[in-house]
């Protein structure tokens, strides 16, 4: 991942900021679970075996796509993913996808493909720790519902009449 | 709950309310072929909407039953931002998807969910517009510069947004759109410009409400996978000149094109404190010897503070039932007398619409 998503913090991630104090990483043993800045985020369609449209995405993002499954890219300042046979994702620092945007749909014309911002579809956690990486190793991850009110002032009814 | 309901309808009818809309299903859809295929899978015509003008649409099935509603809007000649009901976003995207990759594999169109990507505010009632000023100052909102059903990009609350003028409540209404991270910037803001208005914030249960007031079919009320848009009364969108859509072919069969199919209608009941719970069957005779002829079901009940009394719509045969009709909902234990009506309860000019 670019450094530039993990050091900046331009936008809080989506969980911390409606609830104040509550702090973006958990540790549990191992483990340690981050939410990271919300970098941007944007949705590519087009059609892998048009060279001019690899050669489009190239000159802006300073990589070629990575046309297997599941594969992943360096570009200048950009991580492309792989999502589907002809759909890829583009991770950048934050703030920068809209000038992206602009600059894909430019060297695109008129040719077909479709370019979304979509940083706010998905937020990112980093998740470090040892056994990670072993081939055996299964992660279970429960979402816990977050009470509104931490004081309790609801009581019984859920819906109490202000 | 019931209080809670009440409290909010009468603060959105007399005053303005605001609900957060962002769970609805938002479609990205782009390419030459975008609004050919919207005319493929809605009822009525897409080719001819302005740009930065919206519609109100249905999707049905192969068999002809309506299976989403919503609206879209023209974002550019070959650009459009389709919105479904929260519970369909995703199944309306796999259909979709599926008539591209299976059916249509040459149709230059690609779709991109942004569900997530935008946070929307939707300010009701009123004083909509006085408080929309407040949060757009430099947004012309008369109707002649910003018409219903139309888009403006503006600058809210210093947040560049995207302002639809669409109403589900028959309120005059702004939905606020921004992109997710600055939802709750956007909701703080609302709700700091509202104080001095109490500004009431408003949920789904109120929605239900006040939309059937209005007689606005909701998926999982009305429409249940049983009723074409035709048995919802709605004739018009369904376009005369479309040579074909997806359910069109379906609606000609036997069983479709009859015409003693239930229809939607609203009922009042004999005693206006008795709400009928849904889904109660209805009946023409109060009782009478098994089997029992079922005229059809209510789809939707409410107590409706803003009329003071109970509300319901329902589909029943049209054929035996003309408006005034008494019917009888069976509930097991009693019968309630009731009336068929009109399926809009209040201001069906359309008056309040516009402010």
């Amino acid at each position: 991942m670019a450094d530039a998503i993990m050091t900046s913090d331009m936008r809080a991630g989506a969980l911390t900021r409606p609830f104040a104090g509550l702090e973006p990483f958990v540790e549990a043993g191992p483990l340690t679970l981050r939410e990271m800045p919300l970098g941007g985020q944007i949705d590519l369609r087009g059609d892998p075996k048009n060279a001019g449209f690899l050669e489009a995405v190239a000159s802006v993002l300073s990589c070629a796509l990575p046309l297997a499954p599941n594969t992943a890219a360096q570009g200048r300042d950009v991580l492309v993913l792989w999502l589907g046979p002809d759909e890829w994702l583009v991770l950048s620092a934050p703030g920068m996808e809209t000038g992206l945007v602009g600059c894909l749909r430019e060297a695109f014309g008129d040719r077909h493909c479709a370019v979304v911002d979509v940083t706010g579809n998905r937020t990112i956690f980093r998740l470090l720790g040892a056994g990670l990486q072993s081939r055996s190793a299964s992660l279970v991850i429960r979402v816990r519902s977050v009470r509104a009110d931490a004081s309790g002032a609801f009581g019984r009814d859920p819906c109490p009449d202000r | 709950m019931q209080n809670a309901v009440s409290r909010e309808c009468l603060a959105v009818r007399n005053s303005v309310g605001v609900l957060d809309a962002t769970t609805l299903g938002k479609i990205d859809i782009q390419g030459p072929d975008a609004a050919d295929f919207l005319n493929r899978v809605y009822t009525n015509a897409w080719s001819k909407l302005d740009i930065g003008r919206c519609r109100y649409e249905i999707m049905c099935k192969e068999d002809g039953m309506t299976f989403d509603d919503g609206v879209t809007l023209r974002l550019g000649e070959n650009h459009f931002l389709m919105t479904t009901i929260t519970g369909n976003a995703a199944a309306v995207l796999d259909r979709l998807e599926d008539h591209l990759q299976i059916e249509w594999p040459d149709m230059k169109v690609y779709l991109t969910s942004v569900t997530g990507h935008w946070a929307i505010a939707s300010i009701a009632g009123l004083k909509a517009r006085g408080l929309m000023r407040d949060l757009a100052p430099d947004l012309d909102l008369s109707v002649e510069a910003f018409p219903f059903m139309s888009m403006k990009e503006a600058t809210v609350a210093g947040i560049e947004a995207r302002v639809y003028r669409i109403s589900f409540t028959g309120e005059l209404s702004f939905e606020i759109n921004v992109p997710a991270y600055q939802g709750m910037a956007l909701w703080e803001a609302i709700f700091a410009a509202g104080e001095k208005i109490r500004l009431t914030p408003y949920g789904t249960e109120t929605m239900h409400v006040l939309r059937a007031e209005k007689g606005l079919i909701i998926v999982g009320q009305e429409i249940d996978g049983t009723v074409t848009p035709y048995d919802l009364g709605l004739d018009w969108i369904v376009s005369k000149k479309k040579a074909d859509f997806v359910g069109k072919l379906s609606c000609s069969r036997p069983d479709t094109a009859r015409d003693d199919r239930k229809q939607l209608v609203g009922l009042l009941t004999d005693d206006p404190n008795e709400v009928l719970p849904e889904v109660a069957q209805i009946t023409e005779e109060a009782d009478g010897t098994p089997p029992v002829s079922i005229l059809g079901r209510v789809t939707s009940s409410y107590h409706s503070s803003t009329l003071g009394r109970s509300i319901a719509l329902a589909v029943i045969k049209g054929d035996r039932n003309p408006m005034d009709a008494t019917v009888h909902a069976s509930l097991g234990d009693k019968t309630l007398l009731c009336k068929v009506v009109a399926s809009i309860f209040f201001d069906a000019e359309g008056e309040r619409l516009n402010g």
